[in-house]
């Protein structure tokens, strides 16, 4: 209760809900029945007001014991509302629950089986650890009663009760009479008796399956409905048989789920199928013939979200059999109105599967959607074709014709797409794009530069300038323009560019060079670009002809690869089919979080600390400046924030406590700076313009040490770490910790190993050191 | 399993719904929700939806837009995704079988029906059943009606289509009550829904085409009485591709699955089915049929410039109509994107007929073509003169299009009871 001054809200809100109560004590017990048989009381219109008073954000506690006895009623609406008030206000009003025990025990031995269930599922809802026993109790009783509805209650509460208090439940001996639940005659109740065992054994992996439970479920499958069938078929993938034979009874059995009208029925089985067979490539070959069907069935009827989480599969499925759906490739094309992350996923599948047949006519396709009208599609659509140009080298030219057609459009997205791809294209077939690129003088305007259509476009002038007359008039303007084109990237390139048409024709270049090292030499907020502007002008002074060397064009390793390696990532999650696995691309350790510790671990926390242990977000300190925004695990792009703040005591503590450690060393070998020319203070300047923070350092002439800390954007992942530089062996050596502020227990492997990248780098540009 | 459910209005971000199964989410999850909506719409535009799954900090949401109201799960589980997008999408419609209707209005005035509802369906996360049978018998609150305008219905009614049926009878909540009036209606609604989706080369080529059937089935008959449905006995069930394309003179399913309630086992032999329809909607086949395609319409387009005037051009557009005469289209929209120097434009229309409408929306440069009634064995032009802000680019041909049509007709069939 809020002590001093109250608002005229909060007394406003007192009164009414004292209102309320009166109304309640008032209101006569009266219970009609209409022609129906159904039971109306005068009571359940205030019940209801006093249900939406609640959800409206007011403290209703002081009508608990008047809601008690209104649950006492033949009028079913009523007594459910006053069990829903009751089941969220019971940990508030502790020592009022006592008082509904009564009508708890009067209904649990009511004569309708309905009332009997809802009594025990709010019972068991009530998270009260005091009630433990009677819930226990109850709960023996509920799994035998005569009714189905009641027992399948009774089976989900076991879970709930579980959650609540595990030994207790462990020490009762539920779980074997979990097991005897599965012969029920109701499947209903065997289902829930799966779930509950699935869920209580989840640090063993779930229910035990043996050859007689596996044949067992089999044959009754058909009698669940679709969700338990899901839920039974993703059991039953559990299940290792002994020998093929068994293999091929389990498949003929499942054949016909296969249509069923559910997808998580068909994907489900699909998952046991491509399981079962592993191994077996012929079996499995007819088994992806099998399947196709209903799959593209899937893709032509589903929802948006069933289409999308099936295109994923499909990619998963396609790395595994390279012709799966080969010839279907028109089934990809897009369709009217469909959303834009269904189409993405559609062009990826299109880039895999285009052979030397059909890439003309999917490239055909695909440019239609180069429209400009949504830039990601257009963007993508662009990438796509490129893609298959570079794999399937005969569309290479025709690639380029479309490509030619599409910059005279004046779109700017699709502009500036294409000169991106532009720059792919030289590396993979420069003979063929040469030509083309007289035309760049023409459409440059177009191109948005701070994209990365900027530095793609500066490389290819660069690269054909010395033949395009207007070259180094471009780049003059750029340069006079340049506080409008502030990109890191863009800048970098545009010493590049300058310096190699500079080589190829000084005369018309040498003032804008002067010009253009001017202004990046007196760079001060960005690094990067002073010290390559710093290097190129050494470089141009000291030896040209080095210089000419260096800028004479390459080719670089095209980023191709990096397509490889996810087409690859994906194939390794099949066993995890039929999961967000799949939709996220990344193995579940990676997103799961541990949902609560192993059962005995328990008895040092106290009951009500339980679930608040469980919250992400514990209550932040006052010091601590930890953005609290929440962040897209699965994002792309690593940062670290530059907010982030620790205190002494609290590192020594992470310190001590975080249980991922990695040593590592970093070697200086080639670095062109004597190291001892630099201070302290310039290496920490270095690290915190990169986010990493220094806790403490010092060092003598030969070696220093640093202590630092960082912390991934937007999350509460820390990074601590201790650097020791020798200056003599030209060796820094790291010892890295990465743990979670709140003591969450997470996979960090893919943190720690962007933290370390991170860390590596930075220490080599504090030194200097080339790659 | 599931840790929380509930429905979102996105436009005022209220939370019609939220039912929190297994407490273990603490913070604001409907308000993580509509933030991930509003970056990425303001990053994409508001027509675009984000992918439909999302993580923050190990809890996931999948969610379905349905109508514009976003149906939500969140869960810290590795579930089948498949499982819950079906979940959401049939909840959706038991609300509807339920309340009537699926609306804003409608959610708040019944949310304690609503609420009961998702007890029975779902208990701790898991789901226990979705049948309309079963739910009825547990839940005892009464639905409360709300009239719902349905444009689409009133321009049906001007049409004269003997034998179906209109709005509002088939917008009644399924009840658990039996009174005298519930008892004298006993309406059973089955419509067959076929989607042509085809595309076309810009030299009038087919490039895919294929036809998605479903048979929806809406009944309120007490009872769960045995129905037999029949389909045309030239139906052909493909099975394997051995068959050769001559050989075929029917029509062939490609695949086809039925709903639980089917018993599907003469379906093979004779293209009949026995069905138990439980009381409220629900979809009993499925069908793809895809390969020769007989297109009922056929559209020409053709792209002109006109000489002497860099910033013209014209587009001619013919659409022909390949079903039977006495066939109306009802509702055919032919929307056509133009280059992005389009100003303004003409229409001369060719054929002088009424009911069709010609609207330029000068923001998204698109050209809409609206006819109401198209007849079978007819043919429909119209003639576009683009005027530009500035000279057409060399390839403006190339940003005419694609045209997309869409096209709805009612094609009424014999029902033998």
């Amino acid at each position: 209760m809020a002590s001093g001054k109250i608002s005229f809200l909060g007394q406003q809100q007192n009164r009414e809900v004292a209102e309320l109560g009166l109304r309640l004590k008032e209101a006569s017990e009266n219970v009609t029945t209409n022609q129906m048989g159904v039971q109306h009381s005068v009571k359940r219109p205030i019940i209801k007001k006093v249900l939406e008073t609640m959800a409206a954000g007011m403290d209703v506690s002081p009508l608990f014991g008047d809601i008690v006895k209104a649950a006492s009623t033949k009028d079913l609406v009523q007594k459910k509302l006053a069990y829903m008030y009751i089941s969220v206000q019971a940990e508030k009003n502790v020592d009022l629950v006592i008082l509904a025990v009564n009508t708890f025990q009067n209904d649990l031995q009511n004569e309708n089986p309905f009332v009997r269930g809802l009594a025990l599922r709010t019972l068991c809802s009530m998270r009260l650890t005091d009630y433990v026993p009677y819930m226990l109790k109850s709960l023996s009783h509920a799994l035998i009663d005569s009714s189905a509805y009641v027992r399948k209650t009774a089976l989900i509460s076991c879970v709930k009760l579980f959650h609540l208090a595990p030994k207790e439940v462990l020490d009762a001996s539920l779980i074997d009479q979990l097991y005897n639940t599965l012969r029920d005659r109701d499947p209903e109740v065997v289902a829930n008796g799966i779930a509950a065992l699935n869920e209580i054994l989840r640090s063993e992996g779930g229910m035990t399956i043996n050859a007689n439970i596996a044949l067992y479920l089999l044959q009754r499958l058909r009698e669940f409905n679709e969700w338990h069938q899901c839920l039974v078929l993703n059991t039953l993938i559990r299940y290792k048989p002994s020998n093929e034979d068994e293999k091929f009874d389990i498949l003929n059995s499942l054949d016909d789920r296969l249509k069923h009208h559910n997808s998580g029925v068909q994907l489900a089985t699909i998952k046991i199928f491509i399981k079962l067979t592993e191994g077996m490539t012929e079996i499995q070959q007819d088994v992806y013939k099998r399947i196709k069907e209903p799959i593209l069935t899937l893709l032509s009827l589903g929802s948006p979200e069933i289409v999308y989480s099936c295109l994923e599969h499909v990619i998963a499925l396609m790395n595994s059999s390279h012709q799966f759906l080969r010839e279907d490739y028109k089934y990809f094309y897009r369709k009217i109105k469909e959303p834009s992350f269904v189409t993405l996923r559609k062009l990826e599948i299109l880039e895999i599967i285009a052979t030397e047949k059909s890439s003309k006519d999917i490239i055909d396709e695909i440019s239609g959607y180069i429209t400009g009208k949504d830039k990601l599609i257009t963007q993508r659509s662009v990438e796509s074709i490129t893609k298959i140009s570079f794999r399937i080298e005969s569309v290479i030219s025709y690639s380029l014709e479309i490509f030619m057609k599409l910059l005279e459009t004046g779109i700017d997205i699709i502009i500036s797409s294409i000169i991106t791809m532009l720059e792919e294209f030289m590396n993979e077939s420069p003979e063929k794009v040469e030509s083309s690129l007289s035309v760049l003088p023409l459409i440059w305007t177009t191109i948005d530069l701070n994209s990365k259509a900027g530095p793609a476009f500066l490389n290819l002038l660069a690269i054909v300038g010395y033949e395009i007359p207007e070259a180094p008039y471009i780049l003059e303007s750029l340069i006079e323009d340049l506080e409008n084109y502030p990109t890191t990237s863009f800048r970098l390139q545009l010493l590049d560019s300058t310096v190699t048409l500079f080589l190829r024709r000084p005369v018309e270049c040498r003032v804008m060079l002067s010009k253009l090292f001017k202004i990046s030499m007196e760079q001060t907020e960005n690094l990067d670009i002073r010290e390559r502007a710093l290097f190129l002008y050494r470089l141009l002074q000291n030896d040209i002809e080095k210089a000419k060397e260096i800028f004479k064009y390459q080719r670089y390793a095209s980023k191709n690869n990096s397509k490889k390696d996810n087409i690859n990532m994906k194939s390794k999650h099949l066993p995890e089919f039929n999961t967000l696995s799949i939709l996220y691309g990344k193995p579940s350790e990676q997103f799961i979080v541990e949902l609560e510790p192993i059962p005995g671990l328990f008895s040092k926390r106290k009951d009500d600390d339980f679930f608040s242990s469980l919250s992400l977000h514990n209550i932040s300190e006052p010091d601590e400046l930890i953005p609290v925004q929440p962040q897209n695990l699965v994002k792309e792009e690593f940062t670290l924030s530059s907010t982030v703040s620790v205190d002494a005591k609290k590192f020594k503590s992470y310190w001590e406590g975080f249980k991922e450690i990695y040593e590592f060393e970093v070697s200086l070998l080639d670095s062109p700076i004597s190291l001892t020319r630099l201070t302290l203070d310039d290496i920490e300047a270095v690290f915190e313009e990169n986010n990493i923070m220094t806790m403490a350092s010092g060092g003598t002439g030969d070696f220093i040490k640093l202590f630092l800390y960082a912390q991934e954007t937007g999350s509460y992942i820390l990074m601590l770490c201790e650097i020791k530089l020798n200056f003599n062996s030209k060796i820094a050596k790291v010892i890295m910790k990465v743990g979670h502020e709140t003591d969450q227990i997470m996979n960090l492997t893919k943190h720690s190993e962007y933290f370390s990248q991170y860390l590596t780098r930075c220490i080599k540009i504090c030194f200097n050191s080339v790659n | 399993m599931i840790s929380q459910f509930f429905i979102l209005s996105p436009q005022r971000g209220d939370v019609l719904i939220l039912r929190d199964f297994r407490h273990d989410t603490p913070q604001d999850t409907p308000g993580l929700l509509l933030d991930r909506l509003k970056t990425w719409q303001k990053d994409h535009g508001t027509e675009q939806d984000p992918p439909p799954i999302f993580n923050v900090d190990g809890f996931h949401f999948l969610f379905k837009n349905i109508q514009g109201l976003y149906f939500v799960c969140t869960t810290k589980f590795n579930v089948s995704p498949f499982m819950i997008y079906e979940l959401l999408g049939r909840v959706a419609i038991l609300i509807k079988d339920f309340c009537g209707i699926l609306s804003e209005e409608c959610l708040r005035l019944n949310s304690s029906l609503v609420y009961e509802l998702l007890d029975e369906i779902i208990d701790y996360g898991y789901v226990q059943t979705t049948s309309t049978d079963r739910l009825k018998s547990y839940v005892y609150e009464d639905p409360i009606q709300v009239k719902r305008e349905n444009i689409f219905m009133n321009s049906l009614a001007k049409l004269k289509a003997p034998g179906t049926s209109l709005g509002s009878s088939s917008n009644r909540p399924i009840t658990h009550m039996r009174d005298e009036k519930s008892v004298k209606q006993n309406d059973v609604f089955i419509d067959v829904i076929e989607r042509l989706v085809a595309s076309f080369a810009s030299n009038g080529m087919t490039v895919r085409a294929e036809i998605d059937g479903s048979i929806q089935v809406k009944s309120y008959l007490q009872g769960n009485p045995e129905i037999r449905l029949g389909l045309n006995s030239n139906i052909i069930l493909e099975r394997n591709k051995d068959m050769s394309r001559s050989d075929r003179y029917g029509i062939v399913f490609e695949d086809y699955k039925f709903h639980d309630s089917v018993d599907p086992t003469d379906f093979e032999e004779h293209k009949r089915m026995i069905i138990f329809p439980p009381e409220g909607e629900i979809t009993i086949m499925n069908y793809r049929i895809s390969g020769e395609v007989s297109l009922p319409f056929r559209v020409f387009p053709t792209v002109m410039r006109v000489p002497g005037y860099p910033n013209r051009m014209d587009v001619t557009i013919r659409i022909r109509t390949d079903i039977p005469e006495n066939r109306f289209a009802n509702k055919c929209t032919l929307t056509v994107p133009l280059p992005h120097v389009s100003q303004s434009i003409y229409n001369e229309n060719m054929d002088g007929s009424n009911d069709q409408s010609v609207q330029y929306d000068n923001r998204i440069k698109n050209v809409i073509w609206t006819i109401n009634n198209l007849q079978g064995g007819t043919e429909q032009s119209i003639k576009i003169k683009i005027t530009g802000s500035a000279s057409f680019s060399t390839v403006a041909e190339l940003e005419v299009g694609p045209i997309r049509q869409v096209i709805i007709t009612l094609i009424s069939f014999k029902i033998k009871l």
